[in-house]
């Protein structure tokens, strides 16, 4: 049971999705993929059942993606409400205050509780066995080794997706949208970015070892 | 029709990637005069941020949001189906957008939308002139899209803001407009929000304590609020997502 996964793409603040889906995923050991908030209606919910899934199952494995770091800048000031809000921030700021007053990021800071905050503060970068590497962003092709959080959390690599890829583990990941709302599946490259809060796509798992979909 | 020396001027500016440029408003249109900017939709691959290089205003949408407008009969779709010209479409998605615009039966929306962002206008005197170009082209836009929605209602299909005013009985509105476009002073905009008043009879009263309080809860229900209070917090400077990868964690 310990080697069977459920590797989950990106939320986006859809907690209806995300519930649905793991309804599905069994007794496995569960590895989010990152990018649980922002833009999607309910940021909020999406945390608290991630912190429940976290304090249930401590086995489970929560990888950062670029918006959970996003989150984090602009509470601590080192990303600005423009450049948030252009992260698709606003419906996150929203799931926790409600109403804003003024000073958005204060209040933010103040409404946001504390096990959240250590919660998308604990994701980690990366997951790896000696068979894959999953992480957000996936690696960066020309530099496969890397494991730096730019590379894997933030980076942006569409070579990912170029046919006659030779990579020496299997990359499975989010972040790149796919807007048929299907998994992208390629030589060596997985990824799981089906639009769930974002496109109205659906969330996506892959069960491993097996390769199959599960989506929600 | 542009000659081959104003398209390489346009091109000249713009930031790449893009994926298609259309060239829209008076300059497409055939009715613009020397005062007139160059409107420019950008299709990017990724969400990006507007700019402008001197006259030239670049509006950026990624294929899919177009798609989104076209579908839901959007005023700007119909604005780019009635009236763009291609500067360079080697997809051909001007055609697609085409195909898949639905027209609107009445524009209710469009107005709402716009009385919504009347606390955007809200600015003293004293703090104007740390933002009076993106003010003035705030209140430029907003009531134009407001007159542009009442006329087409009334059965008008023409972008043209002359022929917008003589439908609607307000060539008064001219000169307010041209003004504020223009002058981009106190004055001018203080003219122009009391247009905007008395058009929409909405009152420019902002009861959060800052424009980022504005915007938050403006994102529930209305886009064009936030689009273009972001682009007042902007100030004419691009933001982008790489802004994130500048921070060191």
């Amino acid at each position: 049971m310990a080697d069977e996964l459920a590797f989950i793409g990106d939320i986006h603040g859809d907690s209806v999705r995300l519930s649905a889906l793991l309804g599905k995923l069994g007794g496995r050991r569960l590895v989010f993929l990152g990018d649980y908030v922002d833009r999607g209606p309910d940021s909020r919910e999406v945390v608290e059942i991630l912190l429940e899934i976290a304090n249930r199952e401590l086995n489970a494995v929560f990888l950062s993606g670029n918006h959970e770091i996003g989150l984090l800048a602009f509470l601590s000031g080192r990303l600005s409400f423009l450049e948030y809000a252009w992260m698709g921030g606003l419906s996150t700021i929203r799931s926790y205050l409600g109403k804003a007053n003024e000073n958005v990021r204060s209040e933010l800071v103040a409404a946001m509780p504390r096990p959240h905050y250590e919660f998308l503060s604990n994701c980690k970068p990366f997951f790896e066995t000696a068979q894959l590497v999953a992480s957000h962003a996936g690696i960066n092709p020309a530099c496969p080794e890397s494991r730096e959080p730019t590379e894997i959390v933030l980076g942006r690599h569409p070579s990912l997706f170029h046919n006659g890829l030779r990579l020496s583990k299997l990359v499975i990941c989010g972040h790149y949208l796919q807007t048929t709302r299907t998994p992208f599946v390629g030589n060596g490259v997985l990824c799981l970015n089906t639009g769930c809060g974002t496109i109205e796509g659906p969330a996506t798992a892959l069960l491993y070892p097996e390769m199959i979909f599960m989506q929600a | 029709m542009f000659t081959a020396n104003q398209v390489r001027e346009i091109v000249g500016v713009i930031r790449l990637p893009f994926n298609a440029l259309f060239l829209y408003g008076s300059q497409a249109r055939g009715d613009a005069d020397e005062a007139s900017d160059v409107d420019v939709l950008q299709v990017t691959p990724t969400h990006t941020a507007p700019y402008a290089v001197g006259r030239v205003n670049v509006t950026c949408y990624t294929f899919e949001q177009l798609l989104r407008l076209a579908r839901s009969g959007g005023l700007f779709a119909r604005h780019l189906v009635e009236e763009a010209l291609p500067l360079a479409d080697p997809q051909g998605l001007l055609g697609a957008l085409k195909s898949n615009y639905v027209g609107h039966l009445a524009y209710d929306g469009v107005r709402k939308e716009v009385c919504g962002c009347a606390p955007l206008l809200d600015v003293a005197e004293s703090q104007f002139a740390e933002n009076a170009e993106g003010l003035s082209s705030v209140v430029v836009y907003l009531i134009r899209t407001y007159l542009y929605a009442t006329a087409f209602d009334r059965g008008s299909r023409s972008f043209a803001m002359g022929s917008v005013l003589e439908l609607l009985g307000l060539c008064r509105a001219r000169i307010t407009l041209s003004d504020a476009r223009s002058q981009r002073n106190f004055v001018a905009f203080a003219a122009a929000r009391g247009l905007f008043e008395e058009l929409t009879g909405t009152a420019c009263n902002r009861i959060e304590g800052s424009l980022e309080a504005f915007i938050v809860n403006a994102s529930v229900q209305n886009e064009l609020a936030v689009i273009l209070g972001l682009r007042l917090l902007a100030r004419g400077r691009p933001f982008t997502y790489d802004a994130l990868l500048d921070v060191e964690f």
